[in-house]
């Protein structure tokens, strides 16, 4: 005897008939559906027939802007990082030419008949090896031996940005960084700084004669020296 | 007398949608189908190592039919030694396909023909759950827009941009409307996408005063200048575009296309390049008016405006490893203001939208240094429909387990001879072996 139960397939489909074919068309119709949102015939002309509102809030773009502005391509020199230091130059004393000191020269500074004089202020992160190692480099480049702790210690102090720095005047041929040859008959000032997190160096080269005549206008030129506001 | 051999009942024919009906119910065909699921979510997964998670899912779950594996791809992601390409052609239903037929099968066995007795109710209710899930699944994909919008402190935006649809936007930029209202013109993706390596297509409106044609789309490009480059490629107005190669994080590819613009009053037609990152739209000046031409990505639009009044940003002690990005925002719809808080994992929900703290930016703004946040913005009309259909789901099983718990309980002389019979077992006439 054959078992009949409500799975039997003949019997489920007379009984179901309407709501299998709603159900069918309903899936078939979310299939169909499916393929049909996906295809889009493609040809050589279309006509454009979307639109949209743009937002007021939408920042108006440049008209006429050329290939190089679009593509970020215009080459332009950046404009030289303001300067967070602020002084006097002396009266005779003029800037020099960018980039011709090199280094880490907040201010660059000429003077004297053929520019022969230099002044300058440059930084150097943490204690940049300490006042001896500064200073006896200095002395170095004099021709001069290392100071002692004793003569160091002994060094007197000037004001410099509100707080005392170490000042030193030596005499000999100095010979700078890169130079072949000294140049014989040369006075050096300088000025040492150390701070917590920097240390701020002033140093001032050239012929003797033409330094004792500027000592004035280093220590106006260093005490002008201050953060600009 | 010999015997007479008795002549066979005559077979009822059996229709033809019958026959479908039970092919498209069968459990077989359920079976079948998620092998295949199987399948493509494997090859899927190993594919996306190298090609990346944007094209996996297009090549296998947003397609009908998936004609090639990339074979020595998937031996790489497996970490099997194989340097060379072997790309396999095959025949295997895509995503689409299998989701398409797997809601038919649903519907047909687990709906329709399965028997409804108190017995099967809880497998019904799965089975409907099931189904709610495959349809939320559709919405989404049909429907769903996502995008993000980038804010600068102060700034005000009633608009997002889509991750990855593309689009050619037409817009007159000078002389402006009298009224202040802007619109575009917009060329889906869709209908330029497939111009590469020297296809070109030509769009046309009455109301723009030249005809556009769109040539040599690159998914990923540069603009280079053309002095001292030797470039066979095509030259507009000093620059060309060099191919790069296809990133594996698909918004980070820069699409460019060449375009000619033809004036249809007649004068000298004039080429030039779009690129999505460009700074400014290709402009075209055709009589009087300016027209700026861009490729960009869509944009939708928000049913209410947010203004960035404030971006927090928190990073771990002694570190940049983000604790806390906020967004502190205010909501305008016409008058009304809102101050609302958007930060990681408390988005903003409203309006069927949602907008997630998604990155931050600092760049120069009008010489000062402005913080700028990107909201991540979800548009789902089926978000939570998954999670109701999960609920209804649990609901269903836990049903029916507890049915035939009781069931079982309830017949205690019965379960020691009836146990090893299951063809005649009352637990197993309930569930329907043709229904998946």
């Amino acid at each position: 005897m054959t078992k009949v139960t409500g799975r039997e397939p003949g019997r489920n489909v007379q009984q179901s008939r309407g709501s299998v074919l709603t159900g069918m068309g309903m899936s078939m119709g979310i299939s169909a559906g499916l393929l049909l949102s996906s295809c889009e015939r493609l040809t050589e002309s279309m006509e454009i027939k979307e639109s949209r509102v743009i937002s007021e809030h939408a920042i108006m773009p440049k008209a006429e802007a050329t290939s190089a502005e679009r593509f970020f391509d215009t080459q332009q020199a950046q404009p030289p990082a303001e300067n967070p230091l602020a002084w006097i130059t002396p009266e005779g004393w003029t800037e020099a030419p960018a980039g011709s000191g090199g280094g880490m020269r907040l201010i660059d500074l000429r003077f004297g008949p053929n520019q022969e004089g230099e002044c300058y202020l440059s930084i150097m992160p943490g204690q940049a090896g300490g006042l001896a190692a500064n200073v006896n480099r200095w002395r170095t480049q004099m021709g001069l031996p290392p100071y002692s702790e004793a003569e160091l210690a002994a060094l007197p102090k000037k004001t410099f940005v509100g707080r005392d720095a170490t000042f030193v005047a030596f005499d000999g041929d100095f010979k700078g960084v890169g130079a072949e040859a000294a140049a014989t008959g040369f006075r050096m000032l300088g000025l040492v700084q150390e701070a917590p997190e920097f240390t701020l160096f002033v140093k001032l080269t050239g012929p003797k004669d033409l330094v004792v005549k500027n000592e004035a206008a280093f220590d106006q030129f260093a005490s002008s020296i201050s953060l600009k506001r | 007398m010999p015997a007479v051999k008795p002549t066979p009942p005559p077979r009822s024919a059996v229709p033809l949608h019958v026959k479908l009906y039970h092919f498209f119910a069968s459990f077989g065909l359920a079976t079948v189908v998620l092998v295949f699921l199987l399948l493509i979510t494997f090859l899927g997964t190993l594919e996306q190592v190298e090609h990346g998670l944007y094209d996996s899912v297009r090549k296998y779950f947003d397609s009908f039919v998936i004609t090639s594996v990339d074979l020595a791809c998937c031996l790489r992601a497996m970490h099997v030694h194989y340097q060379g390409n072997w790309n396999l052609p095959v025949l295997i239903p895509g995503g689409m396909t299998l989701m398409a037929v797997l809601t038919v099968n649903m519907v047909l066995g687990g709906l329709i023909r399965i028997r409804k007795t108190g017995r099967t109710f809880g497998v019904i209710v799965t089975h409907g759950s099931i189904v709610f899930m495959l349809v939320a699944g559709l919405v989404s994909f049909v429907f769903k827009k996502e995008g993000a919008v980038r804010l600068a402190e102060g700034q005000v935006a009633d608009e997002f941009q889509s991750f990855h649809d593309v689009v050619i936007e037409i817009e007159r930029l000078e002389p402006v409307s009298k009224d202040g209202k802007r619109t575009a013109m917009v060329i889906p993706g869709r209908q330029f996408q497939d111009l590469t390596g020297g296809k070109a297509r030509t769009f046309v409106n009455k109301d723009l005063p030249f005809d556009l044609m769109v040539m040599n789309y690159e998914v990923n490009s540069a603009p280079k200048k053309a002095a001292g480059s030797s470039t066979s490629r095509e030259v507009a107005d000093g620059y060309f575009l060099q191919t790069l190669k296809e990133e594996l994080e698909q918004e980070r590819n820069a699409d460019g296309a060449y375009v000619k613009v033809t004036p249809k009053k007649g004068g000298e037609a004039v080429k030039g390049i779009l690129w999505r990152f460009a700074a400014a739209p290709f402009s075209v000046k055709v009589g009087d008016e300016v027209y700026g031409i861009s490729l960009t990505r869509k944009t939708y639009k928000l049913p209410f405006s947010v203004r960035l009044d404030d971006f927090q940003r928190e990073v771990h002690p002694g570190t940049e490893r983000a604790r806390k990005f906020t967004s502190v925002i205010t909501k305008i719809t016409g008058e009304n203001e809102e101050k609302k808080i958007i930060t990681m994992n408390e988005p903003l929900r409203d309006e069927g939208f949602a907008l997630f703290q998604s990155a931050f930016d600092v760049g120069e703004r009008g010489g000062a240094m402005v913080e700028s946040s990107t909201l991540q913005v979800v548009n789902n009309p089926s978000d939570h429909w998954p999670l109701y259909a999960m609920l209804a789901t649990m609901a269903g099983m836990l049903g029916h387990m507890i049915a035939q718990l009781v069931r079982f309980l309830r017949k205690p002389a019965s379960r020691s001879t009836k146990a090893f019979q299951p063809e005649a077992s009352s637990s197993a006439s309930t569930t329907n072996p043709a229904t998946p």
